[in-house]
């Protein structure tokens, strides 16, 4: 493993397309439409990823002439990816939720009164 | 002139984006650069993850229906190798660029030793393969007789060409000799 990825918006994206049904294989453009990314941003997500060892991939075990089409290659998460993904997307949610105690974080003015009591 | 300028300008757009259009109308068009744009791409990456990239997204763009979302796939693909490859770890552009300048230098900069060490090699005794003396001088006086006399008259000259190629002989054996060879 070569350490974890950055986790940037594409990251989380592509970890939460995995993570509804992790044990399921899925190939590049699959993940990519259903993350909404094309090629330029998917790839270096999936190479940051293999690197880090939390999605393993191989080629499609079929002939092209008798799929009709080429060969895919198809991904899947590790187990320490499921793990990295479902903390990783935790950790995510949490940021973006407001906590209840810090109160708005906007329009917070030093000496104004802070919702919940006490002062500021 | 300018309202020339203009119009002129405006067929020329007008004939360029018909050929576009009609090319990109077809099916061949659009595959074709598509795989090409994705090629490009690839070769932005390192040497060792080109084909399994190149294969992988040539099949997703060519996997999509239509004749526009392939190749906007492959544009896009094509757009960010750049950023891709180098996090990939391949030089950018610029860093070729650069070491291919440097290179050329460093060329042109030793090119002025190469020349001498050359010369010197030329100019070496021990390098010069040049044929006996003899043999100059019978050729010579061969050629000599052949641009002036018929070849009917040739014979005696080429036998007193022999004999003197001999004669030559000999006395380059009596150099040798003389220098202890």
């Amino acid at each position: 493993m070569d350490g974890l990825p950055r986790t940037t918006i594409n990251v989380l994206r592509v970890l939460r397309v995995f993570l509804e049904d992790p044990a399921t294989e899925r190939y590049g453009l699959e993940v990519g439409q259903a993350a909404g990314l094309r090629g330029g941003s998917l790839y270096p997500v999936f190479g940051r990823l293999e690197d880090a060892g939390l999605l393993v991939s191989h080629w499609e075990d079929t002939d092209p002439s008798e799929a009709g089409r080429p060969r895919r290659r198809m991904y899947r998460l590790t187990t320490e990816g499921v793990a990295y993904a479902r903390q990783a997307l935790a950790e995510a949610q949490q940021s973006l939720t407001p906590s209840s105690d810090r109160g708005p974080r906007l329009g917070r003015t030093p000496g104004l009164p802070v919702p919940g009591g006490g002062s500021a | 002139v300018t309202a020339w300028l203009i119009a002129v300008l405006t067929a020329l757009g007008v004939l360029l984006w018909g050929m576009v259009k009609a090319d990109l109308e077809d099916d061949k068009v659009c595959r074709w650069l598509a795989r090409h744009l994705i090629c490009r791409a690839a070769s932005r990456l390192p040497c060792d993850e080109r084909a399994r990239w190149r294969e992988e997204s040539i099949q997703n763009a060519f996997d999509l229906p239509g004749r526009l979302p392939p190749l906007l796939w492959a544009l896009d693909t094509y757009v960010r190798a750049g950023r891709w490859g180098r996090m990939r770890g391949a030089p950018s552009r610029s860093q070729v660029l650069l070491a291919r300048i440097r290179a050329a230098w460093q060329r042109l900069r030793s090119l002025p030793t190469a020349q001498a060490r050359a010369r010197t090699q030329q100019l070496h005794p021990a390098s010069i393969q040049s044929p006996p003396a003899s043999e100059n001088a019978s050729t010579y006086l061969i050629d000599m007789c052949r641009a002036r006399i018929s070849p009917a008259d040739l014979t005696p000259l080429k036998e007193s060409a022999t004999k003197l190629a001999q004669l030559l002989r000999d006395v380059e054996v009596v150099e040798y000799r003389g220098h202890g060879l």
